[in-house]
Order: structure tokens, then C-alpha cells, then sequence
């Protein structure tokens, strides 16, 4: 893609012995073409993320989850937070959705063998059932 | 000016990700390295964006240096500073020659150990087929990382790559490193491919040491499409990403400090 030594250079000039001082200049190159290159990276993690994983190991760590804090809540006070995070760079949601929230819904999945898509059209169902569709 | 190799029997577990890296991490703390992809599929080179580079000419490969056809300095690459790759056209005639001619073989082996004057590491990149000339490089490595990925069929690369070292005569001690990737904390699976693969460890390659497992983190994959190392000091468009980068990159710097070469 990037094509980044325009040039060979010769390692071979002198043996490394030899070349031991000289050597230290040319490595601080950088290489700054590659920077804005980024593009649609997000779509591809997606499937990994969002794949439930079929981890019966985690049934009796379960009990557990309330203790470990969510860090990255602090931000929007409420006690809701916990369910909407609000964030300008979250592109993807149940990538970037509060982890521990993320786990938890993952191991009822795992428990109740249904997919986390699955999990989410019900609550979304329900959500509308009890507050109407306006 | 040690020759270092990964290698594993079993395929696509990250061999050629892991070797990549570790060049590239020495190259950024200002050792000239050379990488030689002794897997004629040269994907190296597309992991540092320079694929192009396998294409551009047709006889610049390490089979026109072997014949004498090319200098020294006409198949080397530099795609990153002081990081130097070399390409291979055809391994599969390659090691058909080294097996037919004796002479051939001792031209290989003079020829790696000149570079060692050139070069503060050799590193070398292994296809997961087995040829005469995986034979000799396996041979001249004085370390072998051996790559297992953390799963049931990687568990039976590291076997069966035991079995190929006993069937080849190629010293199991020279296992210096039993690097496990794919790990992930809370999967049964790798966890599971962990334990077995210690015991297998401590029973067939005793001497190897097994560095911390690698995480499975699809970010590299995304990385590696945009020709972009993990030591690039890429800036991710989210901090999602950021993240998962700075994590990769933190775990991988971690294991090549604690491998010791
Ligand atoms: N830690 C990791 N997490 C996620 N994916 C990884 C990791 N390491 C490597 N990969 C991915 O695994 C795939 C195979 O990696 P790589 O080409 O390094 O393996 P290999 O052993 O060299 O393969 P081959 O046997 O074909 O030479 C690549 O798509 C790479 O991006
Ligand atoms: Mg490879």
C-alpha cells in the first residue's frame, strides 16, 4: 500500500563492526505517509466483537461481576449510565458499550443460548412495549 | 549476530506476524536486521506494506543471489529503518537443487554466515511445509521460536513439529522459545490449549522456555491490511482501536524484551 523506501540502502556497504557509529543517524527516520490511511477498520472488528462466545466457564464467575466498577462511566452521572453511554466516538455500540454491562450480557446469553443480537431485540422490544412509540 | 527463526508445522498461527514484529521492535532500537522469508508466499512484506516490492522485478530474489546472478545488495529491501527483508521465488525448486547438489548446500551456508557480518540479527521466516531447505535453515538457526497457536490443532502443530524435528535430526534444544498466540482470558479453548500445551512443553521440549501468550486481537489483522506495524506509532482513528493497538503493542514489546536473543 504505502510505499515507503523510495530507495535501497546498502547493508552491505561495511560490516556492522565497522558501521557501529554511523548507524545511529539513519534510524530515526520516521515515517509519517501512513497516518490518515485508516479507514473502515471498525466495520471488520464488529463480527469479532459481537460474536458470543459459547464460554460456560464464565457461569460461576457470574455472581461476581457487581464488584469490578465500570472506569469508563464515571463521565454521564446518572444511575442509568450504566445503559446509555453517551460519547461522541462510539461508532460501534455493543463494541464500545460499557464493558462490564457487555460481559454481563453476554454470560445470560451463553446461559440462556441465545444470541447477544437476540438479547437485544428483546429488550429493545420490551423498551418500546412499556414506554409506547412516540 | 544470532540466527533466529519462528517455525511450526500447522499453518496461519502467526509465525510470520510474530517474527515481523520482533525485527521490526529491533530495528527501532537501532540494530540493522534482515528477515529472510524462506516462505516464497513473502507475506512479510505485505505485513510491512511493501508487497509491491515482491512484484516490482522478477529477478531480485534470494534464488538470483544463490546462483550468483545478483550482488548481495540487489535483494535486500528496506522497509523500515535499519529492517532489511529478502523475497524467495520458488522454495520448492530451491530445495529440489540443495537436495541434488551437494555444493549448493555449502553456497547457502556460506552465504548466511557472511551475512552475519552485515547484520546484528538474521532472522528467519519459515513456510509451515517442510523442505531441504527448511532442513538447512532449521540447521543454521542457532534459536527457533516455536510459534503454537492456542487452539486443538495447534496443539497438534506443536507434536507434529516435534515429531518433524526428531524425523529430521534437527535438535529439539535449539527450541529456545514456545511462543502461544491466540490467547484470550476468559475462553475455554486457548485456556484449555494452554494447559495442555505445558505439559506437552515440559515432557518434549523441556529446554524451550514458553513466553506469555499472545492475545488474539483482530486490530492486528485490521493493521496489517493497511501495511501498518504494530510499531509504526500509528494513530488509530478511534479510541477503540487506540486501544486495542497500545495493548497489542505493549504485550508484544513485553515478550520480545523477555525473549532474550
Ligand atoms: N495475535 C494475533 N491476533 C489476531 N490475529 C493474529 C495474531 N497474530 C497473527 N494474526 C493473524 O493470523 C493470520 C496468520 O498470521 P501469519 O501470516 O503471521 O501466520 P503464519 O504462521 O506466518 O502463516 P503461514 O503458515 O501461512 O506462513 C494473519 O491474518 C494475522 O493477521
Ligand atoms: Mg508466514
Amino acid at each position: 500500500m504505502n510505499n515507503f523506501p523510495k530507495k535501497r540502502t546498502n547493508p552491505f556497504e561495511k560490516p556492522i563492526s565497522a558501521a557501529k557509529e554511523e548507524k545511529v543517524e539513519v534510524v530515526v527516520k520516521e515515517e509519517p505517509e501512513i497516518e490518515e490511511e485508516v479507514e473502515e477498520i471498525v466495520e471488520q472488528e464488529e463480527e469479532i466483537e459481537e460474536y458470543v462466545e459459547p464460554t460456560p466457564v464464565v457461569k460461576k464467575p457470574a455472581p461476581k461481576q457487581p464488584t469490578k466498577p465500570a472506569p469508563k462511566q464515571a463521565r454521564s452521572g446518572s444511575r442509568n449510565s450504566n445503559v446509555y453511554v453517551e460519547s461522541d466516538n462510539r461508532l460501534k455500540y455493543t463494541a464500545t458499550m460499557d464493558r462490564e454491562l457487555r460481559r454481563r450480557i453476554k454470560i445470560v446469553c451463553a446461559t440462556r443460548e441465545i444470541m447477544f443480537s437476540q438479547f437485544i431485540e428483546q429488550a429493545c422490544i420490551e423498551k418500546l412495549n412499556r414506554e409506547g412509540d412516540r | 549476530m544470532p540466527i533466529v527463526s519462528t517455525f511450526c508445522k500447522k499453518g496461519g498461527v502467526g509465525k510470520t506476524t510474530f517474527i515481523g514484529y520482533l525485527a521490526h521492535y529491533y530495528a527501532n532500537q537501532g540494530k540493522t536486521v534482515l528477515v529472510i522469508s524462506a516462505d516464497d508466499q513473502n507475506s512479510i512484506f505485505k505485513i510491512f506494506g511493501c508487497e509491491n516490492f515482491v512484484t516490482a522485478n522478477d529477478d531480485d530474489f534470494f534464488e538470483n543471489l544463490l546462483i550468483g546472478e545478483k550482488k548481495p545488495e540487489e535483494v535486500v529491501f528496506e522497509v523500515r529503518p535499519g529492517m532489511y527483508l529478502m523475497k524467495t521465488l520458488n522454495t520448492d525448486r530451491l530445495s529440489i537443487n540443495l537436495t541434488l547438489k551437494r555444493s549448493e548446500e555449502k553456497k547457502l551456508r556460506a552465504l548466511i554466515e557472511d551475512f552475519t557480518n552485515y547484520f546484528d540479527y538474521i532472522f528467519i521466516d519459515f513456510p509451515p511445509s517442510s523442505s531441504r531447505l527448511t532442513e538447512i535453515l532449521l540447521d543454521i538457526s542457532e534459536k527457533i521460536l516455536l510459534v503454537v497457536g492456542l487452539d486443538p490443532l495447534g496443539i497438534d502443530g506443536y507434536k507434529n513439529t516435534i515429531q518433524y524435528f526428531v524425523d529430521c535430526d534437527i535438535e529439539i534444544s535449539k527450541i529456545s522459545h514456545i511462543i502461544p498466540i491466540g490467547y484470550h482470558p476468559i475462553k475455554i479453548t486457548p485456556n484449555k490449549a494452554l494447559k495442555d500445551l505445558k505439559i506437552l512443553a515440559e515432557n518434549y521440549s523441556p529446554d524451550a522456555i514458553i513466553a506469555t501468550p499472545i492475545k488474539d486481537k483482530a486490530v492486528i489483522q485490521n493493521l496489517q491490511s493497511e501495511g501498518i506495524s504494530v510499531f509504526d506509532n500509528h494513530t488509530m482513528k478511534d479510541k477503540f482501536h487506540q486501544k486495542n493497538l497500545n495493548e497489542i503493542s505493549k504485550d508484544l514489546t513485553e515478550v520480545y524484551k523477555s525473549i532474550v536473543l
